[in-house]
């Protein structure tokens, strides 16, 4: 297989292509007319056309096959802010009303059963005519499939891929008997979903698992070449096209593919864990997204696959501490195997294989600030009862906690037939037919309403400056008239992630505020499980511009903290400071969250282990890593506010980077291009 | 028994094995041309203002109260004559455009401060190092926080140009020498450095008779050292001393110059080192020496 021309391809594409084929069976789809009212109806009556319509493309030296025809779109799509290009009378509605896939779908369930034996299951269980119908359209529906891959069968023969042809007349509908029939008829099914049905992000899950059992040592180099063909798949679907994808960069990283490895429970898998990781350091592209579950017995070896993946991989590559996730998500509630087979669903989304969680994001800090302006609150302690009240109140009339209409129509997703429950019960994801409902409660902004508390205590209660009141005037004026104290208190005023004990505790009595709000949720008084997480995608930007001033001296429209991290340029004291501030929240509680730490270069593999080996002891739950690159340099050269803590490290020598004159900035960057 | 320090730094990974705390003392008898640290050669405190941070807010122009900062036609200038060395105006600068360089501190107090990583030393068989500056000015400071952290079971590095002949009566408490090695050429290093080169040598000699170890670094300067000759006698030292586990060879980066400004000195800037000269000065090390030698 040629890595090299197959990338070279890739990046030829031109942002504009879309799935040409796809929309083109769609309009037609729709044109015909006839088209049912029913969601589930329909969309199966269109899986159908289009399954009949796609070309079954194959490029230079396909291994697996399965691509989308691209090319420059026919017409304009119309771009819809916050739901991508919609496409008109689209049958493919998104999946969860918010967002398609970000899913874990159960493909051990595919290569064992099969979309044909999978049906099956579900004509069996169907005892309702609700449930026999629905299980009529899954029947439909794997058919359908089943023609697509007949197609590319014939095709496949007719270049003279005989293994090729072999495994798509029997996968996906049948169960896979060997390495490369199995992953055919992930790739078949993950494509089928990422770009003709309209969802996007779709996670792997623990595919070193899944794929353990057609594992052979003496097959290692031939399962290297799948594995490698399968990464570069991920990367070829990256095209525009109707619902929800968006314009994205070439290579497109559109639609996400999230492949979780490693960890308890993949001990006995190490082998394809660390093919994977191979194979992904041959493509060396953005897709598919490893993350590395770890615990303190992982194998070294694994440890220092991992250390060399997340320094040497493209993107951002996620650490995850089975020790205290594990714990956490049975204390939560989840089954005992579930809680060990974590996975998750999209960039930071916990879950496990065969299931969607629900998510959704809680402007923490519009609450803590509304909190703070309260006329009953008037000193430290009476806004810290009056935070937890109101967090209290946030959680449990959150939006995001709506997850499905049970009373609706019936429903059909393809994903479902790869979801537990939905399975057993014969019902869509869309009616309520998991076997749990989860929500994710993202909760934002913590170092901000940290820092905050922090700021009020030592203003106003060690230093005296002025009064609660007095302060809480001058932040809600925005700081204005006193420049002097507003620089002093941005500036100067220690700010969580420096390991420092006064600042972090704030901090920590800030995350479990909203983190006890939402647990207590699981007492009971509701049928969903309630997971607290620490994160804010990239919503602190958003989320900081709807809200005024706060009291760590932020301004009215400025950012609020992401994530787990501090106030961005706050964090002075280098990574091991920041580790140890970021190891006292509580992470014992929650179920996801995110911690990026960026290193100002390449270590030796031995210290990145020692450096993640030693959070995870401290307590901490995940952590992405990245090596500072070109970008970040030019990126701090542009911002410099935002990387006041950048450190040059060389020999002998340390100084922030943009403290030096431009030049020197220049060389710095250049030597950066030299090493990477 | 207090020391005079410019910073701790946390996550240090380029000052011995291992992850590390560095600490940077001030204070450096020796005056190279090529220093680094500029900040780090005076023992007494130094007003830095870094021009490329300042957003020209006049801050520390209304804070000061003894003429120390003014703008003439938008330039920020300092003037360090009345400078009492307040810190007022670092503590006013929004941008960290001013930083008072140098503290006070206890030996027992760096400890402290030390040991807060302790976990992160333990996972990658790091440690500490103290460098600066030239730490063996500060002789009794240096030996009592080494003291202290041999006490503690942490390891040491010691950064050092080997200067002041005692080198070697700290052996017991250091792991691991980095010695800064200069020049060989004796008049070279009087006129580079500012002090001679034989008493450094004995130095050397003490410590390795005294059972030391150490990383031999040698800074290689266009136009002062980058010759042959002294390419074969850092070889030539090695064969000599079984101290010397490695000869590191440090490119020469012109960063200090920035920081030199910043004080209000000058630094002659010199030119970079291509790679075919690097190739070429290690095999000039590689054919006379045994030793592992590299370029860091
Ligand atoms: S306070 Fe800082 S930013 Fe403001 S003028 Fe002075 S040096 Fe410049
Ligand atoms: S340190 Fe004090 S005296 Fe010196 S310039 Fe700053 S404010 Fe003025």
């Amino acid at each position: 297989m040629d890595v090299q021309k197959a990338r070279e391809r890739l990046f030829a594409k031109d942002e504009t292509f879309g799935y040409i084929d796809r929309e083109r069976a769609i309009d037609e789809f729709l044109a015909k007319g006839n088209v049912p009212e029913n969601q589930g109806e329909r969309y199966v009556a269109a899986l159908e056309y289009m399954m009949t319509q796609l070309s079954p493309l194959i490029i230079g030296d396909d291994l697996i096959l399965g691509r989308m025809a691209e090319g420059p779109l026919p017409y304009e799509l119309e771009y819809v802010p916050g739901n991508g290009f919609s496409h008109v009378g689209n049958p493919f509605p998104p999946t969860g009303g918010r967002d398609g896939g970000h899913m874990n779908l159960n493909y051990a369930s595919l290569l064992e059963n099969g979309l044909g034996g999978i049906a099956a299951k579900m004509e069996a269980n169907a005892k309702t005519d609700t449930q026999k119908k629905y299980a009529s359209l899954a029947r439909r529906a794997a058919e359908a499939v089943r023609g697509y891959a007949a197609r590319y069968a014939d095709e496949a023969e007719k270049t003279g891929r005989d293994r090729a042809a072999k495994a798509l007349r029997q996968v996906p509908y049948g169960p896979a008997y060997d390495m490369f029939s199995a992953v055919q008829s992930i790739w078949l099914v993950q494509m089928i979903l990422s770009c003709a049905t309209g969802g996007r992000d779709f996670a792997f899950s623990r595919l070193d698992v899944v794929l353990m059992p057609f594992y052979k040592k003496e097959e290692e180099d031939d399962i290297l070449e799948i594995l490698t063909a399968l990464c570069l798949k991920c990367n070829e679907i990256g095209g525009l096209s109707s619902d929800l994808s968006d314009r994205m960069p070439i290579p497109c990283t559109s639609t996400n593919n999230y492949l979780m490895l490693g960890g308890k429970g993949a001990e006995h898998a190490l082998p394809m864990s660390l093919l994977f990781l191979k194979a992904a350091h041959a493509v060396h592209l953005p897709q598919p997204i490893p993350a590395m579950r770890m615990s303190k017995d992982s194998p070294m070896e694994w440890k220092l696959a991992c250390a060399k993946a997340s320094q040497e991989l493209d993107g951002q590559v996620a650490y995850y501490n089975d020790d205290v996730l594990i714990p956490n998500l049975i204390e939560l509630g989840y089954p005992e195997e579930y809680a060990l087979n974590y996975t998750m669903s999209g960039c930071n989304r916990v879950d496990y294989p065969g299931h969607r969680s629900a998510d959704g994001y809680h402007n923490t800090v519009g609450l803590f600030l509304r909190t703070y302006h309260q006329e009953d609150v008037h000193d430290l302690d009476s806004l810290i009862e009056a935070f937890k009240v109101n967090m209290k109140w946030e959680a449990e009339t959150f939006e995001g906690c709506q997850l499905f209409d049970p009373e609706e129509d019936m429903h059909f997703f393809l994903e479902s037939m790869l979801l537990r429950g939905c399975v057993e019960n014969v019902c869509d994801l869309e009616n309520g037919g998991q076997d749990m409902q989860t929500v994710v409660h993202n909760l934002t902004g913590m170092a901000t309403i940290g820092n905050s508390l922090a700021a009020i205590e030592k203003a106003v209660y060690i230093d005296k400056l002025l009064t609660f009141d007095e302060l809480r005037d001058l932040v809600k004026n925005n700081f204005e008239g006193n420049p002097e104290l507003h620089q002093l208190i941005r500036n100067r005023y220690p700010k969580y992630g420096n390991d420092i004990e006064r600042v972090d505790r704030w901090t920590s009595i800030a995350a479990n505020i909203m983190v006890d709000a939402v647990r207590q949720m699981n007492d009971g008084r509701y049928d969903r499980l309630h997971i607290p997480s620490l994160y804010s995608l990239f919503f602190h930007h958003e989320l900081g511009e709807m809200i005024g001033a706060t009291p760590d001296g932020r301004l009215a429209g400025e950012a609020i903290s992401e994530s787990q991290s501090p106030t961005y340029g706050t964090d002075k004291e280098g990574i091991t400071a920041l580790l140890q501030s970021v190891s006292q929240l509580p992470h014992n509680k929650i179920g996801c969250g995110g911690l990026n730490v960026r290193i100002e270069k390449k270590l030796p593999d031995e210290m990145v282990v020692a450096l993640v080996d030693t959070y995870f002891a401290l307590g901490g739950m995940n952590m992405c890593l990245t090596v500072l690159n070109r970008d970040t340099l030019l990126a701090a050269m542009e911002h410099p506010e935002e990387y006041q803590t950048l450190c040059v490290r060389i020999v002998g020598y340390s100084e922030v980077f943009v403290r030096l004159p431009d030049y020197m900035k220049q060389e710095l960057l250049d030597r950066t291009a030299v090493a990477v | 028994m207090t020391g005079k320090i410019v910073r701790i730094q946390r996550f240090s990974t380029t000052n011995g094995p291992g992850l590390r705390s560095t600490v940077f003392v001030k204070g450096c008898p020796l005056t190279c041309h090529w220093c680094h640290n500029p900040e780090m050669q005076e023992s007494k405190k130094q007003l830095m203002v870094y021009p490329e941070q300042c957003k020209a807010c006049g801050f520390c122009v209304k804070t000061c109260e003894n003429g120390g900062h003014s703008f003439v036609d938008g330039k920020h200038i300092v003037d360090r004559t009345n400078c009492v060395l307040c810190g007022k105006c670092e503590q006013m600068c929004p941008h960290s455009a001013i930083e008072l360089a140098g503290q006070d501190v206890e030996a027992s107090e760096v400890l402290e401060r030390l040991l807060r990583d302790r976990p992160f030393y333990d996972s990658s068989k790091g440690g500490i190092t103290i460098s600066g500056g030239e730490p063996l000015a500060q002789f009794n400071f240096t030996k009592e926080l080494l003291q202290l952290c041999k006490a503690e079971g942490l390891h040491t590095c010691l950064d050092t140009s080997g200067w002041g002949g005692r080198a070697a009566e700290l052996v017991e408490w250091v792991d691991l020498y980095l010695w800064d090695f200069k020049e060989s050429d004796p008049e070279r290093h009087k006129y580079y450095t500012g002090v001679e080169l034989e008493p450094i040598l004995d130095s050397l000699q003490k410590m390795n008779d005294a059972g030391g170890k150490c990383l031999l670094r040698c800074p290689i300067i266009p136009g002062v050292n980058d010759r042959d000759e002294h390419l074969s006698a850092i070889a030539e030292l090695a064969n000599r001393m079984p101290c010397i586990q490695v000869i590191d060879l440090v490119p020469y980066h012109r960063l200090g110059v920035a920081k030199a400004d910043a004080i209000g000195m000058h630094q002659d800037e010199f030119s970079s080192l291509t790679q075919e000269e690097k190739d070429h000065f290690l095999s000039v090390v590689t054919a006379k020496t045994n030793t592992q030698a590299r370029w860091i």
